[in-house]
């Protein structure tokens, strides 16, 4: 089996809070907790979960935005965690990220020419003639005339910022881009549209992509596996067609029913969960979904369910899967 | 809070109170850059005596009156004001441009430079700041320059304090991840993307300062530490004319004063124009 090109090991991240009168209270927020999953170049993995679950610190540990507190990270053979400061941000040219909103993560004051050359501007020793031509066939790339090189972030709508965010993620011809919710920010006509444009983009350029999105519909489209995470953890994980055909976490079964369907006479049962997540800064013993599984036994209160295969490449950590249940 | 400029002056001309402060400001800057061209008196506002005419009461020859060495106090004036508008800029613009890169720095990195920078600066927020600036502006030796630099290093901390706070908050917009996400550096991230995000504020805040800033160059001049004879400004034309007030020569003093009064007035008022201008949720009110 041929080396995969993200592969990350038993990731986790605590983020320590003082609290209390003075601070004396240490609180740990465990975002992150013994996070595993291999990422093939050239596909997509779709990373599923409310807020709060991580899904975003998983994403920030890899472009080590964040420093995990433990675990390992693997891309294209390099370990991230163990590389120099400048040796990551060289690495960074291979690894891009866009950001849910691209009104705030597009800088105001920057025109669209400004934003989009910057990381050439960082990484390359071109000339402004260059890089003009540069940006203006990746605004073409996504679908932008050469108009738009001069106009600033509040004059574009949602669709287009997010083009612009694109177009500059895609300058450095990067192997890999973490997409962090995408499309939520955007009116639901213009996420179809950024959908199929990420598709493309994936096939002429070869891209592999970690989309990390709250709503299964949106990331079925495009996904190759899809990994479920709740509470710092992914309790379930396998291709895009299994965890739709055939669902097997208890959280994910809910997921899916949450989802609409566009199809009135759909016979479906609904699992509507009680309660909210619960706080990362607090979580459930043993399994954290325990406390709203509708399926919680004695044990899921006591132990965390280990991952185990229940058919070839699908993932589950559930105690309904266990072998002697 | 996205600034144009453009929209900000468009909402400027629409406040009164600011369009004629601007339009006294630029009056008295005109004056003050012309003032051998638009005075019959341009030597002796630079100092020469006229002895023949001294105390001569405000009339039509000399509409402000005359000093105890003759000299034409309208031509006084106006030269005084090369010295005391300068200065109050010169304050101004200096204190930026020492406080607002450190406390960009130390609200950007944090941690111990953060600690370190944030407690010089309380050192100096800890004297009073005249005080300071007169202590310092004596042991450098009274000048012109030497008092701008008084002031100037009693006023930057809080520029430094202004610009950290902001830091703070620009900090954790999206955008910085971003641009760290894409590995540009630290030193690129604060030039280009905090520092003119930032920077509407602090221009607001230096220009209520300048008025101030004039106001205490005066004070400075006043005691004698600031622009030295034959040259004045209007701290030193108030200081000559004190001794004078009560016996009759009322206008030695109250000419310098009401140009001091009326200039910081008006910066106070263009600077808080430009305050609400610059602020799209302050607009409503005009």
């Amino acid at each position: 089996m041929p080396e995969p090109l993200l592969r990350v090991d038993d990731l986790s991240m605590v983020y320590q809070r003082r609290a209390g009168l003075l601070g004396r209270r240490a609180q740990q927020i465990r975002a992150l907790n013994g996070v595993s999953f291999s990422l093939g170049a050239g596909e997509t993995l779709g990373i599923v979960g409310e807020s709060g679950c991580g899904k975003s610190t998983l994403a920030r540990c890899i472009l080590r935005l964040l420093r995990p507190s433990g675990g390992r990270i693997r891309f294209d053979g390099d370990d991230l965690l163990a590389l120099p400061d400048e040796g990551m941000r060289v690495m960074r040219q291979r690894m891009q990220m866009v950001l849910q909103n691209p009104f705030s993560s597009l800088n105001p004051r920057l025109s669209g020419f400004e934003l989009v050359a910057e990381p050439l501007r960082t990484h390359t020793a071109m000339s402004r003639m260059e890089m003009a031509d540069r940006v203006a066939s990746l605004l073409a790339e996504v679908g932008l005339g050469v108009e738009f090189m001069s106009r600033h972030p509040h004059q574009l709508s949602g669709g287009q910022a997010q083009r612009t965010a694109l177009a500059r993620a895609l300058a450095l011809n990067p192997d890999f881009i973490i997409l962090d919710e995408p499309t939520s920010a955007l009116d639901v006509s213009v996420q179809a549209q950024i959908i199929n444009l990420l598709l493309g983009l994936q096939r002429q350029r070869g891209l592999t992509y970690l989309f990390i999105t709250h709503d299964l519909s949106v990331v079925q489209h495009i996904s190759d596996r899809i990994a479920v995470m709740y509470l710092g953890k992914i309790v379930e994980e396998t291709s895009s067609e299994a965890i739709f055909a055939n669902p097997q976490h208890p959280y994910t079964q809910a997921l899916l029913s949450s989802t609409p369907v566009p199809d009135p006479a759909a016979d479906r049962q609904r699992t509507i969960l009680p309660g909210a997540v619960p706080s990362a800064a607090n979580p459930p013993s043993g399994c954290a979904f325990h406390t709203r599984c509708p399926q919680a036994m004695d044990i899921c209160r006591a132990q965390y369910p280990a991952a185990r295969f229940v058919a070839r490449s699908h993932r589950v950590s559930c105690h309904l899967y266990d072998e002697s249940a | 809070m996205k600034v144009e400029v453009g929209s900000t002056l468009w909402f400027l001309l629409r406040d009164r109170a600011a369009v004629i402060s601007a339009a006294f400001l630029l009056a008295v800057a005109l004056a003050a850059v012309f003032a051998p061209l638009l005075t019959p008196y341009a030597a002796q506002g630079m100092g020469d005596p006229d002895l023949g005419s001294k105390f001569t009461a405000p009339g039509i020859k000399h509409p402000f009156g005359t000093d105890g060495l003759g000299r034409d106090q309208v031509a006084r004036l106006m030269f005084g004001a090369r010295r005391s508008l300068s200065m109050g800029v010169l304050v101004v613009v200096a204190a930026m441009i020492i406080g607002t890169p450190l406390g960009l720095i130390a609200g950007y990195l944090g941690g111990w430079v953060d600690e370190a920078l944030m407690r010089v600066t309380d050192v100096f927020l800890a004297f009073p700041p005249l005080l300071l600036a007169i202590a310092i502006a004596a042991a450098l030796g009274a000048s012109y320059v030497n008092a701008v630099a008084a002031i100037a290093v009693t006023w930057w901390p809080w520029y430094a304090r202004l610009a950290r706070a902001q830091t703070l908050s620009v900090r954790e917009r999206a955008y910085i991840e971003a641009a760290r996400g894409i590995g540009v550096r630290h030193r690129v991230i604060m030039r280009r993307h905090v520092l003119p995000n930032i920077l509407t504020p602090i221009v607001v805040q230096g220009t209520l300062d300048v008025g101030t800033a004039i106001l205490v160059a005066a004070g400075l001049s006043f005691i004698g530490l600031g622009t030295q004879a034959p040259y004045a400004d209007w701290g030193v034309m108030i200081s000559d004319g004190r001794l004078y007030f009560l016996s009759g020569r009322w206008w030695l003093s109250t000419f310098p004063g009401l140009a001091i009064f009326l200039t910081a007035m008006a910066f106070n008022f263009l600077g808080d124009g430009v305050r609400i201008a610059a602020d799209p949720r302050l607009r409503r009110v005009l």
